[in-house]
């Protein structure tokens, strides 16, 4: 199991696949930095107005920019919109399109015969949740820090509700503004998560489709659709149920962290029932 | 020409009839979160949740509230925070997909052997892009056509003309639409979208000549999630949001405008991508 689980690894790590969704996501991260700087260092930015407040005597009232809410995963720029928008794309490219060419290729019934089928399916789950969460992360990862080398990172106050989308009750609200810092990095780990079991959806539609373009599209369709029917619990409570919103900091509903935990258990039993336990059963002729 | 055109057509279409039931079932989908939006409107309006019947909704209300995207961040700070309008991404990006692979399958399968007989690759090509643009078509046609019964089923109006009160409690802005002719409102609400969606659908058939689909399909979906902040007439996908076109009045992206990038952006698509099957070795 460990040499299998080794070789899947190496496989989905090294794949061109990861490094493009790593670079399509290191594009979004740079152009959120470049966003960033242009919103402290910039001709209207934070420091002019700085010092337009102390050379006219004026009292400024928040922290203005600061890096919790200037990097990718609290910023209010295109740039994280589009972020998040590919997300599920992004952590299911790396293995969503080797699955597909493994299961539908000679591949699959080279190895079966060797590992069994539970084995080699298992190993398949696990190198996806890692590439897929891993491919979203290291680009949040790079623009934490090289955002952090660019705005100060000055502790969120009271005042800076309005550009700090976390209200009482959301997921790590108890330290999000006493130890903002950690909040980011705790986020960056549910987005590894999350990413990762996005990932592992590939292995469901891979089993049903010989598309290879299919695994990694429709649980980015069906995930577009939970996330437009998050408006169907409105005219009860204003939560966010959108799994694609839940990842990110910068969302517009509250994100309780019980909500959390339902999608974990759905995204879990669909990969392990539709995935793993269909792929076990399957006849590899 | 005609026959390979027909051909494409009419074995393209018979396949991919499936394909046109997701258009249907997007459109229920789009119906029930329209149905959840009366609620919180009628709560508004009556102050009781399922007297929605009472708003008089119709067609046209279904098209601009599920469909018609929104005004993009209008304000800062989560108090005013955007929210992304997925239906609207969703109905761009699902005929996209059907129609993604459409060139790169046929050169896998029989495609090489129809331009052999054909004497002309470009011939083949240009198949291709009538079919992708039928079926893009025809999404559209299956998408209208079944919100139009189901809103006849549910007694809603069968109107393109939104209701006044109800874009303006949804949107929070003037509604300047009941000054637009019926043609104009049918021009931004309906015929919009379907010029932008083959203007991309074509976009991204070329692109899968140069790289693997799957690349095609993400830089589309960039593009649009682009377009939902932004509202430069680069970023195409604004014309294909009702709200923002000048039948609604607030941002004036018109239709003339709409039709000429559209129409030298397919055409850019069709001769970029007859370049590139001319050079590709096909043996």
């Amino acid at each position: 199991m460990r040499g299998l689980l080794k070789t899947e690894l190496k496989k989905a790590f090294r794949s061109p696949w990861f490094a493009s969704a790593v670079l399509i996501g290191l594009a979004c991260a740079l152009w959120c930095l470049w966003d960033a700087a242009k919103e402290v260092y910039g001709e209207n930015g934070w420091f002019a107005f700085e010092r337009y407040c102390m050379e006219s005597e004026i009292m400024m009232v928040g922290n203005g920019t600061t890096l919790y809410t200037a990097w990718l995963g609290m910023s209010q720029s295109t740039a994280h919109t589009v972020f998040y928008r590919l997300f599920p794309l992004l952590a299911l490219l790396p293995c969503g399109m080797g699955i597909s060419e493994e299961l539908n290729g000679g591949y699959v019934k080279a190895v079966v015969p060797l590992v069994g089928r539970k084995k080699y399916f298992s190993a398949k789950l696990l190198a996806a949740f890692l590439s897929g969460g891993a491919a979203v992360c290291l680009p949040l990862l790079f623009n934490l820090t090289a955002t952090a080398a660019l705005v100060p990172a000055i502790r969120l106050s009271p005042y800076d509700v309005t550009t700090y989308a976390v209200s009482h009750g959301d997921l790590f609200s108890a330290f999000s503004y006493s130890h903002p810092l950690l909040y980011a990095l705790a986020f960056i780990d549910v987005d590894f998560i999350f990413g990762g079991l996005f990932a592992c959806l590939a292995l469901p539609v891979a089993l049903r489709s010989e598309k290879r373009v299919a695994a990694v599209a429709i649980p980015y369709i069906c995930l577009l659709l939970a996330d437009a029917a998050k408006g169907f619990l409105y005219f009860i409570s204003y939560l966010e149920i959108s799994p694609m919103d839940l990842v990110s900091v910068q969302r517009f509903n509250m994100a309780k962290p019980w909500i959390y935990g339902v999608w974990l258990a759905i995204l879990a039993g669909v990969n392990l029932v539709l995935g793993l336990w269909k792929g076990a059963k399957r006849d590899i002729v | 020409m005609y026959k390979v055109v027909r051909y494409d057509l009419r074995y393209g279409i018979l396949e991919g009839w499936r394909k046109l039931l997701l258009a249907a079932a997007l459109g229920g989908f789009v119906f029930i979160n329209f149905y959840f939006d009366l609620v919180g409107l009628s709560m508004y309006f009556t102050g009781e949740p399922w007297s929605f019947n009472k708003l008089d909704p119709s067609l046209g209300d279904v098209i601009v509230l599920e469909l018609g995207a929104n005004f993009g961040r209008t304000g800062g700070g989560p108090t005013s925070s955007f929210v992304f309008p997925t239906l609207w991404y969703l109905s761009i990006l699902l005929p996209c997909y059907m129609t993604l692979t459409l060139a790169s399958d046929d050169l896998s399968a029989g495609g090489v052997q129809i331009m052999s007989r054909l004497r002309g690759r470009g011939r083949w090509w240009l198949s291709k892009c009538a079919l992708c643009a039928a079926l893009v078509v025809l999404y559209y046609a299956a998408l209208y056509a079944f919100l139009w019964l189901v809103c006849a089923a549910f007694g809603f109006g069968t109107s393109i003309v939104p209701d006044e009160a109800i874009f303006n409690t949804y949107f929070g802005a003037v509604f300047v639409a009941a000054e637009t002719t019926p043609a104009a409102l049918f021009a931004a609400l309906i015929v919009q979208p379907i010029l932008v969606t083959v203007a991309l659908s074509l976009l991204q058939m070329a692109m899968t000549l140069f790289v693997k689909p799957i690349y095609a399909f993400i830089a589309v979906a960039a593009y649009l999630a682009a377009s939902t902040l932004g509202f430069s007439p680069a970023l195409l996908g604004t014309f294909a949001m009702p709200v923002r076109s000048s039948a609604i009045g607030v941002y004036n992206f018109d239709f003339l405008s709409c039709l000429t990038i559209c129409a030298a952006l397919s055409l850019i698509a069709v001769l970029i991508g007859r370049w590139r099957i001319a050079k590709t070795d096909i043996l």
